[in-house]
């Protein structure tokens, strides 16, 4: 019996006593570089051990087979099926770097992004609303951006030798025909659309995506916020006015509203102006926005906005001695964007928008009067289809149809000049995103427009490709070819003309880590098919080719740093560009006025947590612009003085009876420096032989913002 | 001798099966004993790491995942290397979406933890994220209160965040020190129901409540 017990207690002892086996082995990277802190353990046990400082681990299991698994943050998981015959095995593993999925990878070259949730951007939404000397207009925030030109008398984007008009903007995909408000001699635009409306935005400044097309330069690409985060009521006292706004929010939906009024009057006449004001800008807006969720990953947009604008301003005349020109602007604006997106089974995406324009300027001058109707109306849908992580298609197709409507009644005139332009375009895209190799990934694209107004049609290759050549570092290069519908000014001469066309190569480098950004960005454009005519003929059409032609080249640096100095945020821009073009009513190539070859800004931000005030401020240089003295000789031969401009700003944040308030004060050229865009001439010479001049500049020597913004929960 | 012998064996069987049963609590106090004693992000990390074994070897148990989170979450806020916060955070939500979506999980845990989560987006960038995430995390530690109100670590989440959310934006200390005071007192009332539930915040509350004495 006791030989029995024995027996039995042996048994289970053999059952305790498994037999173990010692793992052990080193886990590294592809480079053989170890990785601390990888976890290894057996499948479905509680053996493993986490690797040591020197990427080795050990531990002991009982099983004889399994599947062993190996996992790192930022690193593919090892899994691979074992069996051990031996005490002891050792086994070395090397874990791959995970890739990001092909439309995680941001393609650097040509392209600005502020987003809040993507990562690796260069901005984030708010960097644009506290930039100093941008007053929260977009535009004037991104022109402290490499890769564009100062032009102070337009407010507009001037990108990399491009005209304003080669800038186009994009809201949630669709074409924003009328983004800036009313073009008035010597005062600057401002974009129409608040900052605060955007989730995200994409600058490029060249080799954008096959999606967007009829921008020469550049596209500025909007996204809208989606859901807002709880009902809110804002009150904004401004010295340029009021605006009052609030958002509900359900479940599901949201509907925000906004009413505002802007009146320069009372500025105008406390703030010494050096624009002589007959009737100082007067406007009302209102916007009403929808937002429905329709499932889990669907949601529906509408934003609707109405806006009218006065204003009227006197020049001294360059005719007539000691009289005055007087110039009037009426604007009245309606914009309507709705989008809807939602994603089908568990590949692909459906976009689909709509928008619907109305603008209308009336415009009285001494020599005469315009009146000018824009209408127009576009639908795209792109789809997208997630293939698999190294491949993602896009494809989509857009139409706008366009009616411009202008009547022109010159002075004294019985009759008027009237133009009726109606476009019918189209224009499909389609565009992949490839992973080629582990750290190489190329954007392939193409593009095909048809206009019907001009009965032309072209076919845009483009291609943009990015290396990583670390962790936090790549290069990135595009390529691609742009093309665009000559503008109306033009058109209502002669239709019979074909689309402008540029062609960008773009090489880029960008590091970034630990909230520093440098990057370094050349590029080379060039132009063709530009629409020019012989200046003595600008109303005949036999006048008019496509025969001209451009360049611009540069290189644009940026530097980013939040890190070094604590509360401080601060950025360096420079761009190089070197352009000449042949174009319009140019008699010969020549740089265009709106080009400098320096421009720098540096931007800083720093945080005073005790005083909770943010101060904010913005240097601007650019060299001398080109402009053209009729005085003398050569084309665009006279060079304006160099431009410098200091705008500071301050945000005080407080509370008044418990809800959020922000006070936000700002001031423009707070060293008062001279500042010239260029000079106006006459048409005709004066009794001397010369024409008269007068020098463009800004409304005023500086421009004071005081504004409160009180938010109640 | 035959009774011997089977009460021998069933106490050898016993053993065994409870063994089988009690590895489970076995293998969670080791990691806790780890976790607790962690004084850098990597030895936290490590903690992580068996918690994540245990959590592979065990699919319907919350509680490894739970601590999983909590180790990332307490990792991000140690390590030097900011670029591996968000990472390290996106992981800590990724082990705690797999914890909500069980039957067995706390839930007023598991919203508290999610409030600390917020508040660790927070931190990467006060400046940027307080204004997208401190509302965020004050809405997770209600619904941890509202799901549990004897739970003082949700207590202790809308005390925290109240008292890092500036006072124009409805938090600071006034409003902080008496959700803290509260905290406390649920926490001295709190019994966890076993050795491995969740009992932290004893620390965090004392030294926030410091701050409220000076």
């Amino acid at each position: 019996m006791k030989a029995q017990l024995l027996t039995v207690l042996f048994c289970f002892a053999q059952l305790f006593a498994f037999t173990q086996t010692s793992v052990n082995g080193q886990v590294t990277d592809n480079k053989g570089e170890p990785l601390v802190g990888a976890n290894v353990y057996l499948e479905g046990t509680y053996d493993g051990a986490s690797t040591d400082s020197t990427g080795r681990f050990t531990f002991n299991i009982r099983e004889t087979s399994g599947m062993l698994i190996a996992s790192y943050l930022g690193y593919e998981t090892y899994k691979e099926p074992i069996h051990f015959d031996g005490s002891s095995a050792s086994i070395n593993i090397r874990l791959r770097e995970e890739l990001a999925s092909v439309e995680e990878v941001v393609i650097t070259a040509g392209a600005f992004e502020a987003s809040d949730e993507k990562k690796g951007v260069v901005l984030k939404p708010l960097d644009i609303v506290t930039t100093a000397g941008a007053l929260g207009d977009i535009n004037a925030a991104l022109n402290t951006l490499p890769g564009t030109q100062t032009v102070g008398e337009e407010g507009q984007l001037f990108v990399r030798g491009g005209a304003a008009s080669e800038t186009r903007t994009f809201i949630d995909g669709l074409r924003v025909q009328t983004p800036y408000t009313s073009q008035v001699p010597d005062v600057p635009a401002r974009g129409r659309f608040s900052p605060f409306m955007f989730k995200g935005t994409l600058f490029s400044t060249g080799g954008y995506s096959a999606e967007f097309g009829q921008a020469l330069s550049s596209a500025l690409i909007l996204n809208t916020e989606d859901m807002p985060e709880k009902s809110v009521t804002g009150i904004s006292l401004m010295t340029v006015g009021p605006e009052i706004s609030h958002t509900q929010r359900w479940k599901n939906t949201a509907v925000s509203g906004s009413v505002g009024f802007t009146d320069l009057s009372p500025y105008t006449e406390v703030v010494n102006q050096w624009i002589d004001w007959e009737k100082p800008v007067r406007a009302g807006q209102a916007a009403i926005s929808l937002r429905q969720k329709t499932s889990e990953t669907g949601i529906f947009k509408t934003f609707v906005s109405g806006s009218q604008s006065r204003m009227a301003i006197r020049f001294p005349s360059l005719e007539r001695a000691g009289e005055k020109d007087f110039f009037s602007n009426h604007n009245d604006n309606i914009f309507i964007n709705s989008s809807f997106t939602e994603v089908l089974g568990d590949s692909w995406k459906l976009q689909a928008g709509a928008t619907y324009t109305f603008n209308r300027e009336l415009i009285e001058f001494t020599s005469g009067k315009v009146d000018a109707k824009e209408q127009s109306a576009q639908a795209k849908v792109v789809l997208t289809r997630y293939v698999n992580r190294n491949l993602t298609l896009k494809m989509g197709a857009t139409t706008i149809r366009g009616e411009f409507d202008e009547t022109f009644t010159a002075t004294g005139a019985q009759n008027s000049i009237q133009t009726v332009l109606t476009e019918q375009w189209e224009a499909a895209f389609a565009e992949g995103n490839v992973r080629i190799a582990p750290k190489v990934t190329a954007r392939i694209g193409v593009r095909g427009e048809h206009s019907s107004l001009i009965n032309r049609a072209n076919l845009a290759p483009r291609l943009s490709m990015a290396y990583q050549t670390g962790k936090a570092s790549q290069i990135s290069m595009a390529y691609g070819q742009y093309y665009q519908t000559p503008e109306n000014q033009l058109l209502r001469v002669t239709t019979d003309l074909d689309f402008e066309r540029a062609d960008h190569y773009i090489l880029n480098y960008q590091f970034m880590k630990n909230d520093r950004t440098f990057r370094v960005e050349g590029y080379y454009k060039t132009y063709h098919n530009l629409v020019k005519f012989d200046p003595q003929e600008p109303f005949s059409p036999g006048a008019y080719s496509n025969g001209g032609s451009g360049y611009a080249r540069g290189m644009d640096i940026f530097w980013r740093d939040r890190k070094t100095f604590d509360r401080t945020d601060y950025w360096i821009s420079y761009s190089y560009l070197d352009t000449e073009r042949e174009f319009r009513d140019f008699p010969t190539a020549a740089v265009p006025t709106f080009a400098s070859a320096h421009n720098f800004s540096f931007v800083g931000k720093y945080f005073v947590t005790k005083w909770r005030t943010q101060f904010g401020g913005t240097y601007s240089y650019a060299s001398p612009r080109p402009f053209h003295n009729p005085n003398e000789p050569g084309f665009n031969a006279g060079r304006t003085p160099h431009y410098h401009d200091l705008s500071l700003n301050l945000s005080y944040l407080t509370d008044i009876k418990d809800h959020f308030t922000i006070l936000h004060v700002a001031v423009t050229n707070v060293l008062g420096r001279e500042q010239v865009f260029g000079y106006r001439y006459g048409n005709t010479p004066g009794p001397d032989g010369l024409f008269a001049s007068n020098p463009i500049g800004p409304p005023a020597r500086r421009f004071f913002f005081v504004g409160l913004f009180v938010s109640i929960e | 001798m035959k009774r011997t012998l089977i009460s021998f064996a069933l106490v050898f069987v016993t053993t065994f099966t409870f063994a089988q049963d009690d590895r489970f609590t076995a293998g969670m106090k080791s990691a806790l004993a780890l976790m607790n004693k962690a004084g850098t992000a990597e030895a936290r990390l490590q903690a992580s790491n068996q918690f994540e074994r245990i959590a592979n070897a065990e699919p319907t148990q919350w509680l490894p995942l739970y601590y999983a989170a909590h180790c990332q979450l307490l990792a991000s806020f140690m390590t030097k290397d900011e670029d591996a916060r968000d990472p390290l955070l996106d992981k800590a939500q990724a082990f705690l979406d797999k914890a909500k979506g069980m039957e067995s999980a706390d839930q007023s845990e598991i919203w508290a933890l999610q409030s600390y989560i917020y508040q660790g987006r927070v931190q990467v960038s006060p400046m940027i994220r307080g204004m997208q995430y401190g509302p965020k995390a004050s809405e997770a530690a209600q619904k941890a209160i509202a799901l549990n109100d004897a739970n003082p670590r949700a207590h202790l989440m809308l005390g925290q965040n109240t008292m890092y959310t500036p006072s124009f934006f409805g938090g600071g200390e006034e409003k902080a020190c008496p959700i803290l005071s509260t905290a406390k007192e649920k926490l001295d009332a709190f019994t966890p129901s076993s050795e491995i539930m969740p009992s932290w915040g004893k620390r965090r509350i004392s030294a926030l409540a410091n701050k409220c004495a000076e």
